[in-house]
């Protein structure tokens, strides 16, 4: 090892250290965890930027190895839901997982319509097999002051994707995992099944088969899919959160993606029952037309 | 529909088949079809002139309401 890769080791090291303890951060009063602050707090060290990177890069890996989601690994997902496997390591190192091959694997069923309140940037942190989220409580007979204080909570959390992780065994994700697959399965049958309906909805009206009986049952279906299934997948998180209520706290909330995509999808719906209703209406004048002599 | 299309009854009194009259009259086959067994939900006055000159009666000898 020369002595550039010494030193940068050493200042990693130290530098972790630094902001992982909080020597040196009194930001907060005491009770309070501040030792994760912020690992740009590291913008004070003079470095160059392949050095800059390489420390956060490694107190980044670092924090995500303690917090229960270093090396994640998706196993896709559906309906905003889905299996993640992690590393979970409160001693592991950088450097130690450079060197060696042994893994703490830890399964989590990934709730990713569920995120934390935007309140603070960083605002989860595992310590000691516990994780907290950082919150802004607002001081007694005062609207503009608050006080952060970490809260106890069971859930882990992705801090890259905003989701939820429910930390389950690997036989509880391997079940959760072929429910995933037979829902999406369906799901895939059911959009095919649409596909397959608009491509004869099409070529009919490219033939001027307009208005006609089967054009109107083929409308009304996709329409009423298009309504229902962002309707369904908000509810199917629900029901999720139903399930695993004792992991969840007021911290966590709907996040305002799912809302956007659902407004999205349904304001189609909505215009496709529009249509729909207009061809229907058209079909009976067109019926009317066809039998008047 | 309470409302009977003897268009049939008409034709057997003149002697005059459907392919004649739809000449005559100038609707095609299958709309005279549809006249005849019922299925027609509307009929243009223009077109029941036609057929009432052809077969020379009146409306009321075609058409025909019963209480259902």
């Amino acid at each position: 090892m020369n002595i550039k890769s010494k030193l940068a080791g050493i200042i990693i090291n130290v530098s972790s250290f630094v902001i992982i303890t909080g020597y040196g951060y009194t930001l907060y009063p005491s009770g309070i965890h501040n030792w994760m602050y912020s690992y740009k707090e590291t913008d004070s060290l003079n470095l160059p930027v392949s050095q800059y990177e390489a420390l956060n890069d490694s107190i980044l890996t670092m924090r995500n190895l303690k917090n229960g989601y270093g090396f994640d690994h998706d196993n896709g997902q559906f309906a905003y839901l889905g299996t993640q496997t992690s590393i979970a390591c409160d001693t592991c190192s950088y450097t130690w997982f450079k060197n060696n091959t042994q893994t703490y694997n830890q399964n989590y069923i990934k709730l990713n319509a569920w995120g934390i309140k935007k309140e603070l940037p960083y605002k989860f942190y595992v310590k000691n097999k516990q994780g907290y989220v950082r919150k802004a409580v607002p001081v007694k007979n005062s609207d503009s002051k608050f006080n952060i204080v970490d809260v106890p909570v069971k859930f882990r959390y992705n801090t890259m994707d905003d989701a939820i992780l429910i930390p389950v065994s690997a036989d509880g994700a391997s079940l959760f995992d072929t429910g995933w697959l037979i829902l999406w399965g369906l799901n895939m049958i059911g959009l095919l099944f649409l596909l397959y309906l608009f491509i004869r909805f099409s070529y009919d009206t490219s033939k001027g088969r307009l208005f006609t009986r089967k054009n109107v049952t083929r409308l009304k279906l996709i329409a009423v899919s298009v309504t229902v299934y962002p309707l369904s997948i908000i509810l199917l998180n629900l029901l999720v959160r139903f399930v695993f209520r004792q992991y969840f706290s007021p911290e966590v909330v709907l996040k305002d993606m799912v809302w956007y995509n659902a407004y999205i999808v349904l304001l189609i719906g909505i215009v496709l029952s529009l249509l729909y209703g207009a061809y229907n209406r058209a079909q009976l004048l067109q019926e009317e037309q066809d039998l008047t002599v | 529909m309470p409302i009977i299309v003897n268009l049939d009854v008409m034709m057997a009194r003149r002697k005059m088949s459907l392919t004649e009259l739809s000449e005559r009259v100038g609707i095609t086959m299958a709309n005279l079809s549809i006249l005849k067994t019922g299925k027609a939900k509307a009929v243009r006055l223009e077109t029941l002139e036609a057929i009432c000159r052809v077969l020379n009666c009146q409306p009321g000898d075609i058409l025909e309401f019963v209480e259902e």
